[in-house]
């Protein structure tokens, strides 16, 4: 109950006002619900008598029903509204925490499936905010109130009131307890589905040129055959304790009924009172009916809060360390006994140690999984290292923060990460501070200034998603681009130039060229001709060092592993 | 659009009769407590006596309440089976739609705004006949009630119902403002969705830019838009409509009450009607919520039904999402079919003047013609842009492109569905795996035979590999494959086509993630094996001079096409790319 309480108290905080005014509504409103059967007694009495004026009752009864419905009403907008910026604001926090979690959890979770999280399980939240807290605490008050009003008006009637109470109240809890499972095996089913179409949008390729249609509807039929199911589970359940509570209500009905008959018998209580405890038996019913109605959406809303809860103690492995260490300029950087593995027992890297010294370019060669591209996430902290210690201008890494890291280091992975934006847009990662002057510059250093003369709108030029207009050549000049706006000390170069053609690649080895001035680089390519320029050579095998040196002594050592690669009639395209 | 969920009903009539009957008895039920009441009443102020004594009543009362219970509780389950399974069939007809014809053109919206579609839309469609067959057992109730009262006095019944009938005149009116408000509030929805599912994608950029401040601010401004969107029509149809039916019954209340009060104090109303009356209006005021809320219900289905229209592929007829082939929703899965022969084995294949023009950057291909023979691996290659993939795509259909195929001499109409398994397969240049394991991934329904997927894994040099994975072909890959390496998706992709013996391989640059040995191996294993018929994207020079025929493009023409050598003497084009020399 606490999570709920924080989870209230950090969003609501900042809306005092509307809170204010909505609780302000709620209670007029209920003050009127409870006063309207009082006078309907009033009436009922008065008409005993014949010839009594019975007009100023029914007037007021009037006036008071329709004012309760206009303040009920109003407050039902009011706490939507509230709902909503609450959500919003938490939808907000949630999408910053998952964009600074670490490359470990990304792996872990779909983007479908965290889609599922921040924008489905919000969106059932928005009825934990504007429903559960305000309805539901507005309708435990009118209880109260009824069952006050009950014992003034017999002890008798306002026991039976309050034993039936307490009695639904002690089933609510097994009852609802149960079926939090249920709800959560129907959101997880939802969510697989999102990630399921997430993930087979993406690869329309893969499944057409395969003819893998039939394979995926099968697929897609289990998934909605399991959705059936749960869905069908959970509402039916949800509905139990309304069901029980609509059985109660009947019998609650009989014994006021009952009790009133025997009393009036005996002169102890007069036929307007016991249509008006009948009138609040209903009134009591409702609002109990109207509380387990959005219980249903409550618990829901408690498996959604569970999964962001969950979400949102997601801590990164990565911990910042005090930062403001890193001299200016560019970087030197040494492993030291580096030893790293995704699953601490398969380990991928073992006891790596070299140097590199700031201003020089490194390239890495070996084979698919030799821990390539594994060593160069270690260095933006992607990972932190096991055992070792890289240092970066002589600060331990783990004692700088992940986001001054991010800062003077610039990578280019293999898969270009596009948004379905205009090119600026992609270019500045919504960062408004970047000018179109800057970006001209850039898309200049890398040639592509013609390119952007043909798109239609310049600069504003939408990109569909996954960049369908782009070439992956062009989409990876893109990314070329991205790294030049961001500036970084050093540079990491991931197979980016794997999808180049020849000519192109030719193109963009100035460009790297130019970006390698000054700053201190590592380029991972599985080609050769993409190491022309560098100053080192690092060759992995299996997560071990074979072979670490200057790249001109490595390639004048015959027996150097280097240059048998060289020798070993694979060159390619580019001489 | 009604004809649209006729449609869905017509998928399984007897469940939705089964719902609607269900729904007539959840509702009726309901009124039994009103003459249990009223003899109740009447008993206490013996004006009347019932001969019920007032325990049998109370038994009644309870019992009425069981029943009601039981009738909402299998009422409820069976909702939830209607809904689920409209929402099932419409999401499978377009989604079948789409993947039966998109290939490799662009969607129709991004994946994010699609997955809304399919999750909200879907939903805002199939849920509203539910609700209209509630709002039927409702209405069948209303009427039952009505009839009642005016047996018992037809002058205050019928005065009580005028104001109800003109508040729903007025909310007629009124229903064309909430489907534009709707939609717009959808449509704020959408972009939020669209643009939260590219940054949860797209983590990796951001976090590396350290530019997560200015991605929020821009979600910031999406969210807000989306809250004042949805809050406008929330204020309409939560405060106007509400208002409105409300204050309708408490007027219509109020008039009772006065007439009740004259014919009681004439003594011809007793208490007991009193409360009969204002029990069974309770229950029509019900209906009339209900009967509104589900007309702006199904205004707002035609909305949403429009948008699943308009992410089918252009082709595709708008009744396409209601179409009616069993979801297997129950009893055993019918077997996945198989592979099927189409046409003998290729012995040569002819493409004749193929074209294609992508629609927004207006580059592709023009008016291509190449052969290919059994058993030769032809060569694609040319500069970036230059129109390769397009090339590929266009022959498997992926792309609709103009021109004419021909397959061991006869013409191919429908590449798309020709090109796949025995005839073809393909690895594309980006390949896609999906969060599955290993060996789901390779073979994606296909029978699992030891030795055919063991022959596939080696051909794509895949064996090392596996063996280093802590458990082998059960890995999960994670999303997207995103637990193995760049190579080790490639060459998933590449054990996948081989499983499937085609006659023709088609790849594209299948080794843009690979080391230098393992690419030698895969085309050594691949070249030793030449019973293959081989047509790939490369600009390798070892797979140059392995090609028995190059195809040369160039802005998305074919300028040279023949083996290496002779290229190299007469074609400008293949000595630059060969050369690596920049053109001006």
């Amino acid at each position: 109950m606490k999570r709920y309480l924080i989870l209230l108290r950090t969003y609501l905080f900042s809306q005092r006002f509307n809170v204010c005014i909505l609780a302000l509504l709620l209670l007029g409103g209920i003050g009127l619900e409870l006063l309207s059967p009082l006078l309907l007694q009033n009436f009922i009495d008065t008409l005993q008598y014949p010839s009594s004026s019975f007009f100023i009752p029914v007037l007021l009864f009037f006036c008071f029903t329709i004012f309760n419905q206009l303040c009920t009403t109003f407050a039902s907008y009011l706490s939507e509204a509230v709902g909503w910026r609450a959500t919003n604001e938490l939808r907000v926090d949630l999408t910053l925490h998952c964009l600074n979690l670490d490359m470990h959890f990304h792996k872990a979770h779909t983007p479908g499936e965290l889609l599922e999280r921040v924008d489905g399980d919000i969106a059932t939240l928005s009825d934990f905010f504007s429903n559960f807290v305000f309805v539901m605490l507005g309708r435990f008050l009118l209880l109260l109130g009824i069952i006050v009003i009950a014992f003034m008006a017999d002890w008798r009637a306002g026991l039976l009131f309050l034993i039936f109470t307490i009695f639904l109240f002690s089933l609510f809890k097994p009852i609802q307890k149960r079926g939090v499972p249920m709800f959560q095996a129907a959101r997880q089913a939802d969510a697989e589905l999102a990630s399921f179409f997430e993930e087979r949008l993406s690869s329309l390729e893969d499944i057409s040129g395969n003819g893998a249609q039939p394979y995926v509807m099968e697929r897609l039929n289990r998934l909605s055959r399991r959705i059936l199911h749960t869905a069908r589970l959970s509402s039916v359940y949800g509905r139990l304790f309304s069901g029980a509570l609509e059985i109660g209500a009947k019998a609650l009905m009989a014994a006021i009924l009952t009790l009133g008959a025997y009393l009036s018998r005996h002169g102890q209580m007069s036929l307007g009172t016991i249509y008006a405890t009948f009138f609040y038996t209903n009134l009591l019913t409702n609002s109990l009916i109207e509380i387990t109605f959005h219980l249903d959406g409550f618990q829901k809303a408690l498996a959604s809060i569970q999964r962001v809860t969950e979400l949102h103690s997601a801590t990164s492995a990565i911990v910042d360390g005090e930062g403001g260490l890193l001299p200016d300029g560019p970087l030197a950087l040494r492993f030291e006994h580096v030893t790293f593995g995704y699953a601490p027992e398969k380990l991928v890297l073992h006891d790596i140690s070299f140097e590199l010294r700031s201003g020089r370019t490194l390239g890495i060669l070996g084979r698919t999984g030799s821990g390539k591209t594994t060593l160069t996430r270690l260095l933006y902290r992607g990972y932190d290292v096991q055992q070792g210690t890289i240092l970066l201008g002589n600060t331990d890494i783990r004692r700088t923060t992940r986001a001054e890291l991010c800062a003077r280091i610039g990578v280019v992975t293999q898969d270009v990460q596009l948004f379905q934006a205009s090119i600026r847009e992609n270019l500045t990662l919504f960062n408004p501070n970047i000018s179109d002057t800057e970006i001209m510059h850039a898309l200049a250093e890398l040639h592509l200034t013609q390119w952007l003369a043909e798109q239609p709108h310049g600069l504003d030029t939408v990109l569909t998603e996954g960049g369908g207009m782009l070439s992956s050549g062009e989409a990876q000049l893109l990314a070329f681009a991205r790294v030049f706006l961001h500036n970084p000390d050093i540079v990491i170069l991931d197979e980016a130039s794997s999808r180049l053609d020849p000519a192109t690649e030719r193109l963009l080895q100035q460009a790297i060229g130019r970006l390698l001035q000054g700053r201190t680089g590592i380029i991972i390519a599985h080609h050769l001709d993409t190491i022309q320029r560098v100053d080192d050579i690092l060759i992995l095998e299996d997560g071990h060092i074979r072979e670490h040196g200057e790249r001109h002594l490595l390639a004048s050592d015959p027996t150097s592993r280097f240059s048998q690669l060289i020798q070993s009639g694979l060159t390619e395209v580019i001489a | 659009m009604k004809n649209g969920l006729f449609k869905i009903i017509m998928y399984a009539p007897q469940l939705y009769l089964l719902n609607a009957l269900l729904q007539i008895f959840r509702s009726i039920f309901l009124l039994l407590p009103g003459p249990i009441i009223a003899a109740f009443f009447d008993s206490i102020s013996h004006r009347h006596q019932s001969g019920w004594n007032l325990w049998t009543l109370g038994a009644l009362l309870v019992g009425a309440g069981i029943a009601r219970v039981l009738a909402m509780l299998s009422s409820v389950a069976t909702d939830t089976t209607c809904v689920e399974t409209g929402k099932a069939l419409l999401r499978r007809n377009v989604f079948q739609q789409i993947i039966m014809k998109t290939g490799a053109r662009t969607l129709p919206a991004s994946s994010g705004d699609m997955l809304n579609r399919f999750r909200e839309d879907a939903h805002q469609v199939s849920e509203p006949i539910v609700y209209n067959l509630m709002a039927f057992g409702a209405g069948v109730q209303a009427l039952i009630a009505i009839i009642t009262l005016l047996s018992i006095n037809p002058l205050i019944t019928i005065v009580a119902l005028i104001p109800m009938i003109g508040s729903n005149i007025l909310m007629e009116r009124m229903t064309t403002r909430i489907r534009a408000y709707h939609r717009e509030s959808r449509q704020a929805a959408g972009a939020v969705s669209s643009f939260l599912g590219e940054v949860l994608k797209n983590t990796q950029a951001i976090q590396l830019t350290g530019t997560q401040q200015y991605v929020i601010a821009h979600l910031r401004h999406l969210n807000e838009k989306r809250r004042q969107t949805t809050l406008k029509s929330l204020f309409f149809t939560n405060v106007v409509l509400v208002s409105v039916s409300r204050n309708t019954t408490n007027i219509a209340f109020g008039i009772i009450l006065l007439l009740a009060a004259q014919a009681m104090q004439q003594g011809s109303f007793t208490v007991g009607e009193l409360a009969f009356f204002i029990l069974y209006l309770d229950q029509i005021t019900a209906f009339i919520a209900q009967f509104s809320i589900g007309l702006a219900k199904r205004k707002q289905a035609g909305v949403s039904l429009q948008r699943l229209q308009a992410i089918l592929p252009a082709d595709v007829p708008e009744n396409a999402v209601v179409d009616q082939s069993p979801l297997h929703l129950r009893g055993t899965y019918p077997a996945l079919p198989q592979p099927q022969r189409q046409a003998e084995p290729l012995t040569r294949l002819e493409a004749r003047n193929l074209t294609y023009l992508h629609p927004q950057s207006k580059k592709g291909i023009e008016d291509i013609s190449f052969l290919l023979l059994r058993g030769t691996c032809t060569v694609v290659t040319g500069r970036i842009g230059s129109g390769k993939s397009t090339l590929l795509r266009s022959l498997l259909g992926l792309l609709p492109a103009s021109g004419a195929i021909y397959w061991n001499g006869q013409q191919i109409t429908n590449p798309a569905s020709f090109f796949v398994p025995p005839q073809s397969a393909y690895t594309p240049q980006v390949p896609r795996l999906c969060s599955e394991t290993l060996r789901q991934n390779i073979l994606m329904g296909l029978p699992d035979e030891p030795e055919r997927l063991h022959a596939a894994i080696h051909a794509a040099v895949m064996e090392r590999d596996i063996q280093m994975l802590e458990k082998g072909l059960e890995t999960v890959v994670g999303p997207k494959g995103t637990k193995l390496s760049g190579g080790q998706i490639q060459r998933t992709a590449a054990a996948r086509m081989f499983l499937r013996e085609p006659d023709l391989l088609v790849f594209d640059d299948l080794s843009s993630a690979l080391d230098v040995e393992t690419e030698r191996q895969l085309w050594e294993r691949l070249f030793t094996n030449r019973a293959h018929t081989c047509l790939l994207v490369s600009h390798r020079r070892f797979a140059l001079q392995q090609a028995d025929q190059i195809l040369v493009l160039q802005d998305g023409r074919l300028v040279a096409a023949g083996p290496l050598e002779q290229l190299l003497e007469t074609s400008e084009a293949m000595r630059s790319l060969w050369n690596g020399t920049i053109e001006s």
